[in-house]
């Protein structure tokens, strides 16, 4: 029943400003691309073109590799869950799932029992018979959920469906659509600021920043091997150390680090994530530097440390640890990456 | 801490007072002053007598004026929802047309319904403008002081349809665009989605405007005498004519029907809250 | 007066079923409906000679409107300006304080004053008046009393109901918040509700202000021919047939300054909405 959905070369403008520029995207059949930026970036607007309840200003949005530009959203069989539930308040909550199968000419019996199946997936159907206006916020979002999958849709579009959930309910949210993930396997693009949300539920993330799409790949791709500075910085990347690169070996003040092959020699920074980093006794790392500021995250902690370079600017450095570091403020340490090979940008 | 904008329970009755005293006093003075007048019992001068002849003595006009009146105010009422409904549609859907027409039609708002009542008799007579503009054809139907009351029709349609696409603009337009979109997605047409969403979203205010229409064109007297056939007479104007009339035995009969006009908005407006009700209770 | 739209969406835009020529007509079909009927006022209002099968005056003049030009009508136009603003006053802040105590009463008493201030819309003008008008004279309360007083029972439903509609959107902790940050109470609402409320008063000021300058029935019945107003002149042209110049030109002379009013209202209110 999933199709695959192809954005090529989208652009749109709303007035004189651009909010989309030239975004090519591919999302195989059955597959969650998590569509990762920050509010503002276009994420939104590109959902709505993909609906069909907004045109592009150039470019094609392709289902299955046909062209759907000027096919109307409700001959699309996209669904979108919006940011607001979106619950039409005349109708309960078993009419709202229903909606879909009532425009689609089925009786209203046969369109409630459609839709019960649907409140069951969701573990809603006790409230079935109220009306929108009495549930909570976490519920709301559950029928306008099952309102989307009702309509069995060929491609699903969350648009920041969860963002204005508390974390609990949101963590609800999220094994509810790995159920329904695992039961009706729909083409899923998710649009979240929220990178931990984008890696526990996505197959692959492509990060959106001013209505540019900077990097799309696996999961982990993006988070150890960024293209860019932003995409780092997006997916919470906290460090970028400048240095030089010759011959595919990085040189900072973190010490020489062999980096991916493939780059000219040149400046380029070293992303290397707080995570990846031990800090070790001064003479056993690759670097030494000096603890300057501890701030806890609950269960880690950040340790910023300033490195001592050779030369220059001494540059400073980010490394998470679990627990307690066992480090206090002007100790020196030594610091040792934990995979033998680095990550470099060069912008 | 209680600001003043949440008062306490006494303060806020007090609050109320200034606007609540009065409509009450005014209100109950005139009732009761109907209701005495009508019966003889507060004659302009004279001593008063008990009578009933206001209300038996011509209850034959007094319905038929009764049935004209509600004729008049139920057509209109009906038409003034379709157009008004029409418009308010259009205005939502159509982003630069649809601005003129809800600029021009929030322009007609200001207007007395007297102004109304003649700019649609210079429309609407013999040879007015209608007439003229369709080449004055022997056929054209007599519209103002013809039977079946057209032209006050058409002023009162006229006149409330805009108030109508007021009303229901005002109480959807903020929400409809985001669950017409929701619709759209979920594989509503064009059709459904104004039948299906906007026409149920719009149903609250189109009631409680069928309320005030019914009860404003059951009660106006302008359209109604300008434009209305002499016989049978509406409400207001039969009661307004008795009012004024040398005879000074017509006082209690204008009150009378004045009191018929009263009961009859009122058994309009429980009808539509006692329906308003059902509607809620069935969904 | 009038709800701030916010741009159609490209799927409401596609809600109207028949494609674009339908809608087109559609569109002109509405405008007509509208602007029909005043067409004839206005040119009757410029018409010098307009005789019968003739679709447009034959000649055009300000005959009309130089007719209005008479210490009569500038008098009939003072009253029917101290009527409507007259009312406008009295009614706008007694709705604001039934408002008011609508939002502060409890559940039972407060759905009781919201009835009685709902009340008057029940009751035909015509019948209050009627009813009233004994009572008035031997209270011997003044015509020009009584007609206020009756208008602004008229018009209190309708400036309550607007302030009524904006204290239900109306967030009490905005205040709450403006205290927090250390406005005194009088700063509060100096600052937060009265700019919050002020487009509700203006459109309750405007709505009772048309109650007055427009009203017929009232200053008939209760007037008793000693208030003239341009309403009352109306009247008695429109009723008579032969001076359509003179009615048009009168009709036009009492439209045009509640629409300049409503300009002056909802004008800055839609320039700062698009901002
Ligand atoms: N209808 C519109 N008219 C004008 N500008 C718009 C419109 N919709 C969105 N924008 C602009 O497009 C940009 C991206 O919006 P959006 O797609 O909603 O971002 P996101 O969902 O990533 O937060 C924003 O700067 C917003 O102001
Ligand atoms: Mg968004």
């Amino acid at each position: 029943m999933s199709s695959s959905l192809e954005f090529a070369s989208i652009s749109r403008s709303f007035g004189n400003t651009e909010v989309l520029h030239q975004v090519s995207l591919t999302v195989e059949p059955s597959c969650c691309v998590a569509l990762l930026g920050a509010s503002g970036s276009g994420k939104s607007t590109l959902l709505r073109i993909a609906a069909g309840l907004d045109q592009s200003s150039s470019g094609q949005v392709l289902v299955d590799g046909e062209n759907v530009n000027g096919v109307p959203s409700e001959q699309r069989g996209i669904a979108l869950v919006f940011q607001k539930p979106l619950l039409f308040p005349h109708l309960t909550v078993v009419d709202n799932v229903a909606f879909s199968a009532r425009m689609a000419g089925q009786s209203r019996k046969a369109a409630r029992q459609h839709a019960m199946s649907y409140l069951e997936l969701v573990h809603l159907s006790a409230v079935a018979h109220r009306s929108p206006g009495r549930l909570s916020g976490g519920q709301e979002q559950r029928v306008a959920l099952a309102r989307a999958l009702a309509r069995n849709p060929r491609i699903l579009l969350l648009d920041e469906p969860f963002s204005s959930l508390d974390s609990r309910l949101r963590e609800d949210m999220h094994l509810l659509v790995e159920d329904i993930r695992t039961e009706l396997a729909p083409t899923i693009v998710l649009v979240t600021h929220d990178r931990r949300e984008a890696s526990a539920l996505a197959d692959s993330i492509a990060v959106l920043d001013n209505g540019r799409i900077l990097q799309h790949g696996p999961v982990a791709q993006l988070h150890y091997q960024p293209a860019t500075l932003a995409v780092n910085r997006i997916l919470g990347g906290l460090n970028a150390v400048p240095g030089e690169l010759i011959g595919d070996v990085h040189h900072s003040a973190l010490g020489r680090i062999a980096v991916q092959p493939g780059l000219v020699n040149g400046p380029a920074f070293l992303t290397v994530r707080q995570e990846a980093i031990r800090i070790v006794a001064p003479g056993d790392g690759t670097a030494t530097g000096c603890v300057t500021a501890l701030k806890s995250l609950g269960a880690h902690t950040l340790v910023h440390i300033a490195l001592s370079g050779e030369s220059g600017p001494s540059e400073t450095l980010t490394v998470e640890v679990p627990g307690d570091p066992g480090v206090a403020v002007g100790r020196s340490i030594g610091l040792r990456p934990t995979d033998g090979c680095g990550w470099a940008v060069t912008r | 801490m209680t600001s003043r904008m949440t008062p306490g329970t006494g303060h806020a009755a007090l609050l109320a007072l200034p606007a609540v005293l009065p409509i009450v006093v005014v209100l109950a003075v005139s009732l009761v002053a109907a209701a005495l007048q009508s019966l003889g019992l507060m004659p302009f001068i004279g001593p008063p007598q008990l009578s009933g002849d206001a209300w038996t003595g011509d209850v034959q006009t007094l319905v038929r004026s009764g049935l004209a009146s509600v004729y008049i105010a139920s057509i209109s009422t009906v038409l003034s929802l379709a157009v008004g409904f029409v418009l308010a549609a259009y205005v939502l859907t159509m982003p630069r047309m649809g601005r003129l027409v809800e600029t021009l039609s929030a322009a007609t708002i200001p207007i007395p319904h007297l102004i109304g009542a003649g700019a649609i008799g210079l429309l609407l007579s013999d040879s007015g403008f209608l007439d003229r503009l369709l080449g004055m054809p022997d056929s054209f139907p007599a519209l103002v002081a013809g039977p079946g009351f057209l032209a006050v029709i058409a002023e009162y349609a006229w006149k409330e349809s805009a108030f109508v696409a007021l009303v229901v603009l005002g109480s959807i337009s903020r929400s409809v665009g985001d669950l017409c979109d929701a619709a759209a997605t979920l594989g509503a047409t064009a059709g459904q989605r104004i039948l299906r969403v906007v026409l149920p979203l719009a149903v609250p205010s189109l009631a409680i405007s069928a309320v005030i229409v019914f009860v404003y064109t059951l009660g106006s007297y302008e359209a109604a005498w300008l434009l209305g056939p002499v016989s049978p007479e509406p409400l207001p104007v039969r009661a307004v004519r008795l009012f004024g009339s040398v005879d000074l035995a017509a006082r209690p009969q204008a009150m009378a029907t004045a009191l018929v006009t009263v009961a009859v908005s009122a058994v309009a407006i429980l009808a539509v809250v006692f329906l308003l009700r059902r509607f809620r209770s069935l969904r | 007066m009038i709800p701030t739209l916010q741009p159609a969406s490209a799927s409401m835009r596609r809600t109207l079923p028949g494609g674009f020529p339908m809608q087109l007509i559609l569109g002109f079909l509405l405008i007509l409906w509208i602007v029909l009927p005043m067409a004839p006022v206005f040119l009757w209002s410029i018409a010098g000679q307009w005789r019968a099968p003739a679709v447009l005056p034959s000649s055009y003049s300000l005959q009309g409107f130089s007719a209005l030009i008479t210490p009569d009508t500038a008098r009939a136009a003072a009253s029917s300006l101290s009527l409507g603003f007259g009312v406008a006053m009295i009614a706008t802040p007694l709705g604001y304080l039934g408002a008011v105590a609508v939002r502060g009463l409890p559940a039972v008493p407060g759905r009781a004053v919201e009835f009685v201030l709902l009340a008057p819309l029940a009751i035909p003008p015509f019948a209050l008046v009627m009813g009233s008008n004994v009572a008035l004279l031997r209270l011997y309360v003044s015509p020009t009393f009584g007609v206020i007083l009756v208008l602004v029972v008229t018009a209190l439903p309708y400036t309550a109901f607007m302030f009524r509609s904006a204290l239900a959107s109306y967030d009490q902790r905005f205040e709450e918040v403006a205290r927090s940050l250390g406005a005194s109470p009088g700063q509060a609402a100096r600052t937060v509700r009265y700019p919050l409320l002020a487009s509700a008063a203006a459109r309750a000021f405007f709505l009772a202000f048309l109650v007055g300058w427009g009203d017929y029935i009232a200053t008939l019945l209760i007037g008793g021919g000693q208030l003239r107003t341009l309403p009352m002149l109306l009247g008695s042209a429109a009723s008579a047939t032969g001076n359509e110049q003179l009615t048009a030109a009168l009709s036009l002379t009492i439209i045009v300054p509640p629409l300049i009013l409503l300009a002056g209202l909802t004008l800055p209110a839609r320039v700062r909405g698009r901002q």
